[in-house]
């Protein structure tokens, strides 16, 4: 238990309570591994209106890297390593096959993520995870 | 981190593994004290006119069956020196856990992915309804 955490993020405050709850958990023991994970959506709009000269794809990919490379500094100002890392798709599904693909033993998620409105819609990402997840699953409120 | 973790249970292989779980979390935090809840609901088929001669046994069945449920969750944690206070309380689970752990200070509760009733393939799992209703963070085991 807790010794490989996985870490989603969207750059929310919700995210951001979970990263704490996570560092809480490195605090009482720092060898436990942890990988932030971004997952971004392309809507396939997007992809066909990309043109070299918008870049959508790119920028959009490239948020997603500073969004996990935002959180992954709430670590490091504390001084532990974690990972980062991003993929595209659904973020609920990508999320627990992620986790899946790399035998982490726990999720830690916030209850509401930043896109609210699709969310209240769709259900939150945090209630697809706790349901698709294979492993156990914290959602931090 | 936490101090009061609330371990809902059913008695249900899961929520076994909600107990185990949450003496991981005890050993993080020795000082954290541990409750563990029983929340039975009392659907209208069992509701039954309050003069029938076998409402006081039907109350004590009840009340024995979470009685025991209570134990058996207990024991795992007892065996490995975690005081635990029990609760019995009546009502919808998901509200009930979530309406308890609010208003007793709990900040963490931690529940089974899946309970054992046929209401849950209809109507969702009890711990959805607690990861959506309650106030602190909750671990959801599977």
């Amino acid at each position: 238990m807790f010794n490989k955490i996985l870490l989603p993020t969207d750059g929310s405050e919700y995210s951001m309570r979970a990263a704490r709850f996570v560092l809480e958990l490195l605090r009482e023991n720092p060898n436990r591994h942890v990988t932030v994970l971004k997952v971004y959506r392309i809507l396939p709009e997007f992809a066909v209106i990309d043109t070299p000269e918008t870049d959508i794809v790119d920028t959009i990919a490239k948020g997603a890297h500073i969004i996990a490379e935002n959180t992954a500094q709430i670590f490091r100002d504390a001084g532990f390593e974690v990972e980062t890392d991003y993929c595209t798709g659904d973020p609920g599904r990508e999320i627990c096959r992620y986790a899946k693909k790399y035998n982490f033993d726990h999720i830690v998620i916030g209850h509401r993520g930043a896109g609210s409105l699709s969310e209240i819609v769709f259900g939150s990402v945090a209630r697809r995870v706790v349901k698709m997840a294979p492993c156990s699953v914290t959602v931090v409120k | 981190m936490f101090h009061k973790i609330l371990v809902a249970t059913d008695g249900s292989e899961n929520a076994l593994r909600a107990a185990r779980f949450a003496l991981e979390l005890w050993r993080l935090q020795p000082e954290a004290k541990v409750a563990l809840i029983h929340v039975y609901s009392v659907t209208p088929y069992t509701s039954v006119p309050p003069e029938a001669p076998f409402l006081p046994s039907l109350e004590k069945f009840i009340e024995e069956k979470s009685r025991q449920i209570l134990d058996n969750t207990a024991k795992i944690l007892q065996e490995a020196g975690v005081k635990v206070e029990t609760i019995t309380a009546e009502g919808e689970p998901g509200r009930v856990i979530c309406d308890y752990a609010k208003k007793h200070g709990y900040d963490h509760i931690v529940i089974g992915a899946r309970g054992s009733g046929l209401a849950e393939l209809l109507f969702g799992s009890v711990a959805e309804k607690v990861v959506h209703l309650a106030s602190c963070p909750v671990a959801v085991v599977k």
